[in-house]
């Protein structure tokens, strides 16, 4: 499951005086089972380019291929493809709106057709690795906390079996135990299922701790990508557009430039201990 | 000691209803908050640290008079929160900025949005005028007063907020979790912005937040756990208790890590270190 984005531009509005060009000229190769951050302050065209992802909106001009296939080519492919790549948007948990959590995670397989023994599966397994047990199934999912909300809306894109998942701010307006449970699983979602995962956050640190590899946005074109150790070193252009880099990755910046023989691409907690560890004992 | 927010064993209960299947539904009796006491001077910045349902909000929504406690006592300014003739005074002097910055926006013009409270509370037109100017100025939004909000950013939507609450004169301004739906600008502008009102205006800060990068830069931190105090102090104080932070869901910031796992293998470095500066600056001291 390859991902192959070409050349691709969008405008909003086009020929009115509110023209805005969303995403311009955009090309990444993204390969089966890798983790993706995708990183960019508001604005940037991060929301536009994942809209593309599952066909909510069609180029301007260049092309998506996931598998061989044009994503924009054939309408009567739509759900199809849709099923195949899952969007969690911002704050999933506003579209819950079923009776109970089981009903809500097995609307989107009955909507595709799936026979209720295999949705009763599918709902469990989804229900299982959000990790929501199952004293909670039969719960109206308004009576859950806010984390346990967005982990049930994340069950039920998980429920139709994407093979890539793509997420939009997972964990905003989280406390810090519900953004680690949610993260955690995430990274479980993507070791155990081999699912493709887009991981969008304005959090640094969120994704330093889980993504193979990052793509910066910024106006509507790439204009950084890369493994993380080689985005966090670039301090500099992050500023430059509105971002930064985590604090582990300024403490060691200023240490070298305070003459201290430290490697490049320090970017964690665990990572800086350890170097500073091998300098200052000399 | 003047205190402008004072509380004494403050106790918040709430009812819900419990409905099992086949059963009467029962009512039971939580607890949101259990016998709070904080003190915050004039002219304060005091951050407020906890998981969600810790209580954090419910004392917030305390201190304008949103909620009244069951229980306890709260004087803001010296008025007790149960003098139900002087509840305006207290209203009026406290502001509350919340999470959402969509919610909060209900003019079509920034500027009009800015007078909607001191139009509430009768300020004569002229003086309206003056408010909204300063205020637009106090949050760097003056040239956008006449613009429509919904094209701002979210970080400048909610400097608009606090520049309604300004133009009300409040002494104290509550912010829960103002920065939460923002981008790394916005809440960097929202947070000079809150900074500056404490230093330049001497306007008392009450800041909710999840950042600990944000928590990190007031002068004194509450952490709340299940309705009650937990920890209380200066930032260099409470991130040093890496352990009991993380067993309560909390997290320290990373420069705090930094020099914990320094020193957990024999480096000799101070305690309360929170800056990427004030840690380089110890690191270098070390040759």
């Amino acid at each position: 499951m390859s991902i192959k984005i070409s050349n691709l531009s969008h405008t909003y509005s086009k020929g009115t005086t509110f023209e805005k060009k969303a995403l311009d000229d955009i090309n990444i190769t993204i390969e089966r089972g890798e983790f993706i951050g995708l990183i960019g302050h508001t604005g940037s065209g991060k929301s536009t380019l994942i809209q593309h992802l599952n066909v909510l909106l069609r180029p301007d001009t260049g092309s998506i291929i996931i598998d061989g296939e044009d994503i924009h080519a054939d309408k009567g492919r739509l759900k199809a493809i849709r099923s195949k790549v899952g969007l969690v948007f911002q704050y999933p948990e506003h579209q819950l709106f079923e009776m109970t959590v089981f009903k809500d995670v097995a609307f989107g397989p009955a909507n595709m057709g799936i026979a209720e023994d295999e949705t009763r599966q599918r709902v469990e397994d989804a229900l299982a690795i959000v990790g929501i047990p199952p004293e909670l199934h039969e719960k109206s999912p308004f009576e859950l906390s806010g984390g346990q909300k967005r982990r049930v809306a994340i069950a039920g894109v998980l429920a139709m079996k994407p093979e890539i998942l793509v997420l939009d701010e997972p964990t905003a307006g989280l406390d810090p135990r519900g953004r680690d449970e949610i993260l955690g699983r995430i990274k479980e979602m993507h070791e155990k299922l081999k699912l493709t995962v887009i991981l969008v956050s304005h959090s640094m640190e969120d994704i330093a701790r889980l993504v193979d590899r990052i793509f910066v946005i910024n106006h509507g074109k790439i204009a950084l990508f890369g493994p993380p150790a080689e985005i966090f070193a670039q301090t500099q252009q992050l500023e430059t557009i509105g971002l930064s880099s985590t604090q582990a990755a300024y403490v060691a910046k200023h240490l070298q430039e305070k003459g201290f023989k430290l490697p490049d691409g320090i970017y964690t907690v665990d990572g800086a201990v350890t170097e500073i560890l091998k300098v200052v004992r000399g | 000691m003047e205190y402008i927010v004072k509380t004494e064993n403050l106790v918040f209960e709430y009812k819900i209803q419990v409905q099992t299947e086949g059963e009467e539904a029962t009512t039971e009796t939580e607890a949101a908050l259990n016998g709070v006491d904080i003190a915050v001077k004039k002219g304060e910045f005091v951050a407020v640290l906890g998981h969600n349902g810790s209580g954090k909000s419910t004392l917030a929504k305390h201190i304008n008079c949103l909620l009244s406690p069951t229980a306890g006592t709260m004087w803001v300014k010296g008025i007790s929160v149960a003098d139900e003739e002087r509840i305006w005074d207290i209203r009026s002097s406290v502001g509350m900025v919340f999470q959402n910055p969509d919610n909060q926006i209900i003019a079509t013009i920034v500027e009009e949005d800015v007078a909607f409270g001191a139009e509430n509370l009768g300020v004569p037109p002229a003086e309206i005028r003056k408010r909204v100017d300063e205020a637009l100025a106090s949050v760097g939004m003056a040239q956008y007063a006449e613009n429509p909000p919904h094209f701002l950013s979210g970080g400048q939507k909610q400097r608009v907020a606090i520049a309604g609450i300004l133009a009300m004169r409040p002494d104290i301004i509550v912010l829960d979790e103002p920065t939460a739906m923002l981008d790394p600008i916005g809440r960097r502008e929202v947070m000079n912005v809150v900074k500056k009102l404490n230093r330049e205006e001497g306007i008392t800060i009450i800041f909710i937040t999840h950042f600990m990068d944000e928590a990190a830069q007031a002068e004194r931190i509450i952490v709340m756990e299940e309705g009650k105090i937990a920890m209380e102090g200066t930032p260099g104080e409470v991130f040093a208790q890496i352990a009991p932070l993380k067993a309560i869901g909390l997290d320290v910031p990373q420069v705090a890590e930094i020099a914990a796992g320094l020193r957990e293998a024999g480096i000799n470095l101070p305690q309360g270190l929170l800056t990427v500066d004030a840690l380089v600056e110890e690191i270098c001291r070390l040759r």
